[in-house]
């Protein structure tokens, strides 16, 4: 082919593909930009409606879900369901860059740390009036503490669906190596640290870093006595004295750990091979470790409650996911799916193909097929105590983990003492609070 | 030469090689390049073993200086295929890249031409103000250029992942510092020919601006390929996911994917763009080259 | 009219390019520089605030640690990069033919690997106490560096994957510098009975000072941008950037996380204005000093 030829296909093609995806935007089965202020009536019920739903990218590839949307479908044949399957964070991002331009997904899955965001983004619809007349025994499946934080002065704000909660990973042939028995379980905070020190002096490492996060301060504030949420009237409720005994055992328990922050590919590394003893993280990290053991027979862990700061008080973050509706024409057929997807049948058997998927219908936790998912009693246990990752639809941005992870490395590292360190955590905290709240 | 010279010939080269070989210089050379050379290589080298081992060995805690197990590495590339759709995200990717390409050569040259090689009022203004494009990065107009793709009906679509790119002020700058070194004899005798503008751009100047064109070819491609932050927010459908995006979306913090399969995504993500390379490998470094010193 | 038939093909051939420059740059420079003067959350109509925002950004405490960290990462990388790359292409140069062109090659290479993979290899291998850079340093004796948690030690983090990425682009550069050098001038001093190294000090070296400029010029320019590496190498994500005590904090990924993380479209656009006005004001600044020195 002549150069000349070469640059005229070049070209032409150039200008043919353009056309056609020009062509294909119009193309994409999404729904109608809904409106993102005012509200239009809604379409009628049995005009055809095609709706988005975003979820996780997990759920999305499930059996359970795949037969749910097709039930769905069936028993509702004038609309269509959408199904993109996203990363949380992707989901959160998603929503955010399309809210200021109307692209938002008819019904999605979203964390409810986030639930402020996605208000002040104009993506959340207040179904009350839906909510309320939905029959009862179907509102009393979930946990109340999940409908409550939906609940904000009157507007619901969207059904509650999957939880999780920190649990703590044991190496077991770790721990047997340096003197500990496991079944005797971790009482406190000292005792733990006393098993940490034990660890260390066997060769082995205990714990890895976790002032790398702010959720991960998270974890071990929760471990605070007494500490249950993290907002009052506008400001941060957490103590400095409160942050300060959190700072306190990180940096106590610092020459027993390692550096390696848990979210590195390193600090599993090590849990998974016998170098490391203690673990802490969400019910997900269970799926790298399973998949391990079951390669390796010699790799023996347990799961546990994490321990707080004194006895019977366990530590920890938790908390879920819930079903938004975007407002605008599709919200109806939206909620019809939320209503669907929330109900027991549908989780249990959701939570099942994940091995016992905590969530926050209670109802379809009682359900015997998850009876004997241990990591799922444990993971609604812990949730009850610990502290909730963020004060859910108060102005409660996520940016507040920056500096509660910040200081936390500041004390650790000996820059600031963790008194000090905790003043200027919960002074940014507020701050940040003040200023998203404007 | 007679038949003793040439035998002495032969021992003074042997022994001008030994002599070389124990030369301080050479040696020093060597160590040297050899060094860089490992530093350069091992981070693909690491990711080649990691991927080829058991699963559940581990990745960051213990050298990884020799892949152990083929078979191993198979599943978990298998595994990840079924995880996520590698091929389409790849082959996504290639065609976001094509169509950038494609469409910033055409853009660029044309403009690049006139920059080059002709004088009209407000040359000077307008190149400046191009060459503000270099200065300014992505996230700076990250959000306004969404907006006006979305008014244009572009989201989760080609054009409106590879349009907004297409002029690159970059690219422009390099294209016109080298056809500036166009002869204008030979502009002049076309243009004295009849030449139509046009034809001259086609027949003339783009023939001998391959090289420029090769090289903003080459960092578009290579930019492309690694971009995430754009076709994240454009393409937010998994079916229209590149392949940075994807497995970006495998590798969240709270992803259920496990690390052995992760890592096997990341090989397959490296295979591209390797692959290309080695093949066109002298094309790209001798392109660079010349354009990088006209510059 | 007769200025425009002269002129029309003239603008008619800038049109593409101008055309998509505007729609896709200008008017979001525009429209960003606008924001900057508003208070916005992306969604509901903004409100003029006035300079509000450059007062509040020149107060805030992660704008002054990204300006530092930038400044820092100047400072550092510009010199060392140009240094190493400068070394291996001179390197690189002593070699002949088939080892040339391997090394040449095999020192590029780097470059087309795509970010995200080269930030998560790195990771690995910068893993404190148990990563194999760590590992060989301690080997040697040296301390165990705290490449992922101690501020300063992870600027230099990023300044590694940096380097590692960009020195084989820039070697490229200036190896065919180095080879446009007439050979007569290397001939010439070796038969005066100059060594390798006088032959780099005072003939290569001088002769290769404007390709040098471009190299840094170029880096400069894409210092202040910088964001993929250091946001990759420390899994920063809308709502925390940065890593512990911000050490790899950069102008760029603040601006991000105050966007789409913090919903505040006005203040990020200031930090998209000032970044702006940096990169114009150094690239000024760095042709005017090339200008005085040319004249000498």
């Amino acid at each position: 082919m002549s150069k000349k030829m070469l640059y005229t296909v070049f070209a032409a093609s150039l200008i043919v593909a353009m056309i056609l995806t020009g062509c294909g935007a119009s193309g994409t089965p999404s729904a109608t930009a809904p409106a993102v202020v005012t509200e239009p009536a809604t379409a009628p019920a049995t005009e055809p409606v095609t709706i988005e739903y975003w979820t996780f990218g997990e759920f999305a590839n499930t059996q359970a879900m795949k037969d749910a949307i097709a039930e769905f479908q069936a028993a509702n044949p004038n609309i269509t369901v959408d199904v993109v399957g996203k990363p949380d964070t992707e989901i959160q991002a998603g929503i955010i860059a399309g809210a200021s331009s109307g692209q938002i997904p008819d019904v999605y899955n979203i964390a409810l740390n986030v639930g402020a965001e996605m208000l002040k983004a104009g993506a959340l619809k207040d179904i009350s009036a839906e909510w309320n007349a939905l029959p009862e025994d179907y509102r009393n499946q979930f946990a109340p503490g999940a409908v409550q934080a939906l609940n904000q002065g009157g507007a619901v704000y969207g059904i509650p669906y999957t939880a999780y909660a920190t649990v703590l990973y044991r190496n077991l042939t770790v721990l047997e190596e340096a003197g500990i028995d496991p079944s005797k379980g971790i009482k406190d905070w000292a005792d733990w640290a006393d098993q940490m020190s034990k660890v260390k002096a066997a060769g082995y490492t205990a714990l890895p870093n976790y002032s790398v996060d702010g959720w991960l301060v998270f974890h071990f504030l929760g471990g605070v006595q007494g500490i249950t949420n993290t907002i009052v009237d506008g400001k941060s409720s957490i103590t400095v004295a409160q942050l300060t005994k959190a700072y306190q055992f990180l940096l106590d328990t610092k020459p027993f750990g390692t550096d390696v922050g848990p979210f590195d590919a390193a600090a599993s590394d090590l849990f998974i091979n016998d170098q490391m003893a203690f673990y802490e993280m969400g019910p997900w990290a269970d799926t790298t470790f399973a998949a391990a053991a079951e390669t390796n027979p010699n790799f023996k862990y347990d799961v546990v409650l994490m321990p707080g700061e004194i006895e019977g008080w366990s530590g920890g973050t938790h908390g879920g996911e819930f079903f938004g509706i975007a407002p605008g024409p599709n919200a109806e057929a939206a909620l019809k799916l939320a209503v669907f997807l929330a109900d027991k049948a549908q989780v249990a058997k959701i939570s099942a193909e994940f091995g016992g998927r905590a969530t926050y219908n209670d109802a379809a936790m009682a359900d015997p097929s998850l009876s004997t998912y241990a990591l799922l009693a444990l993971t609604v246990e812990a949730a009850s105590m610990g502290l909730p990752d963020a004060a859910y639809f108060q102005a409660f941005p996520l940016a507040v983990r920056q500096p509660l992870a910040d200081n936390a490395a500041k004390a650790r590292d000996g820059v600031l003492t963790p008194e000090a360190a905790a003043q200027a955590a919960i002074d940014a905290v507020n701050a940040e609070i003040a200023k998203a709240s404007q | 030469m007679n038949i003793l010279s040439h035998g002495s010939a032969k021992r003074s080269t042997f022994s001008r090689i030994l002599r070389n070989m124990l030369n301080l210089e050479v040696i020093v050379r060597w160590v040297l390049a050899i060094f860089f050379l490992v530093i350069a290589i091992f981070p693909i080298y690491w990711l080649f073993n990691v991927v080829f081992s058991p699963p559940g060995t581990a990745v960051a805690i213990t050298p990884r200086l020799f892949p152990t197990s083929f078979s191993d590495g198979m599943v978990k590339i298998q595994q990840i295929l079924a995880k996520g759709p590698f091929l389409k995200a790849t082959m996504t990717s290639f065609v976001y890249a094509y169509f950038q390409i494609a469409g910033m050569l055409l853009v660029t040259s044309l403009a690049a031409y006139e920059f080059s090689l002709f004088d009209f009022p407000g040359k000077n203004v307008l190149f400046t103000l191009a060459l503000t494009g270099m200065m300014v990065p992505l996230a700076v107009t990250i959000i306004p250029m969404f907006r006006v793709v979305v008014a244009l009906k572009w989201v989760n679509t080609m054009a409106g992942l590879a349009v907004p790119g297409m002029a690159s002020a970059l690219s422009l700058f390099i294209i016109k510092q080298l056809m500036e070194d166009i002869p204008r004899e030979l502009i002049e005798a076309a243009e004295i020919d009849g030449a139509s503008h046009f034809r001259i751009y086609w027949n003339i100047v783009l023939p001998q601006s391959i090289n420029a064109l090769l090289t903003v070819s080459i960092l578009t491609f290579v930019y492309v390929w690694g971009s995430f932050l754009w076709p994240l927010i454009v393409s937010n459908k998994p079916d229209g996911y590149t392949i940075s995006v994807l497995v970006a979306s495998l590798s969240g913090t709270t992803a259920y994917t496990p690390i052995d399969q992760l890592v096997a995504a990341y090989f397959l993500a490296a295979i591209p763009p390797v692959l290309v390379y080695i093949f066109l490998q002298r094309f790209i470094v001798d392109s660079v080259a010349r354009s990088g010193i006209k510059g | 009219m007769k200025f425009l038939r002269k002129y029309s093909k003239n603008y008619l051939f800038l049109l593409p390019f101008f055309l998509l420059f505007g729609v896709f740059f200008l008017w979001p420079i525009v429209f960003g520089i606008g924001a900057s003067f508003t208070k916005w959350n992306g969604v509901h109509t903004p409100s003029f605030i006035g300079i509000d925002n450059y007062a509040g950004l020149i107060q805030s405490p992660s704008f002054t640690k990204g300006m530092h960290n930038l400044f820092l990462y100047i400072l550092i990388a510009i010199p060392l990069g140009v240094f190493i790359a400068l070394i291996i292409a001179l390197l690189v140069n002593q070699f002949k033919g088939f080892w040339h062109q391997f090394f040449r090659a095999a020192f590029f290479m780097p470059f087309v690997i795509p970010l995200f993979l080269a930030a998560a290899i790195w990771r690995w291998m910068l893993t404190p106490e148990f990563g194999i850079v760590n590992v060989i340093i301690k080997s040697l004796g040296g301390p165990d560096i705290k490449w992922l948690t101690n501020p300063t030690a992870m600027l230099f983090a990023v300044l590694i994957v940096d380097m590692w990425r960009a020195a084989g682009f820039n070697m490229v550069i200036l190896l065919a510098g180095i080879k446009a050098i007439p050979s007569e001038y290397h001939e010439a001093a070796k038969v005066d009975g100059a060594s390798t190294i006088q032959q780099i000090f005072y003939i290569t070296l001088p002769l290769l000072e404007p390709v040098i400029f471009l190299v840094v010029v170029n880096a400069f320019i894409s210092i202040i941008q910088m964001f993929d590496v250091p946001w990759l190498l420390s899994r920063a994500d809308y709502n925390t950037q940065g890593g512990p005590q911000q050490g790899m904090l950069f102008p760029v990924m603040d601006m991000l996380g105050t966007a789409f993380g913090k919903q505040r479209y006005g203040e990020a656009s200031t930090y998209a204005v000032v970044l702006l006005g940096l990169a114009l004001l150094i690239t000024v600044i760095q042709f005017a000093i090339r200008r005085l020195y040319a004249k000498r």
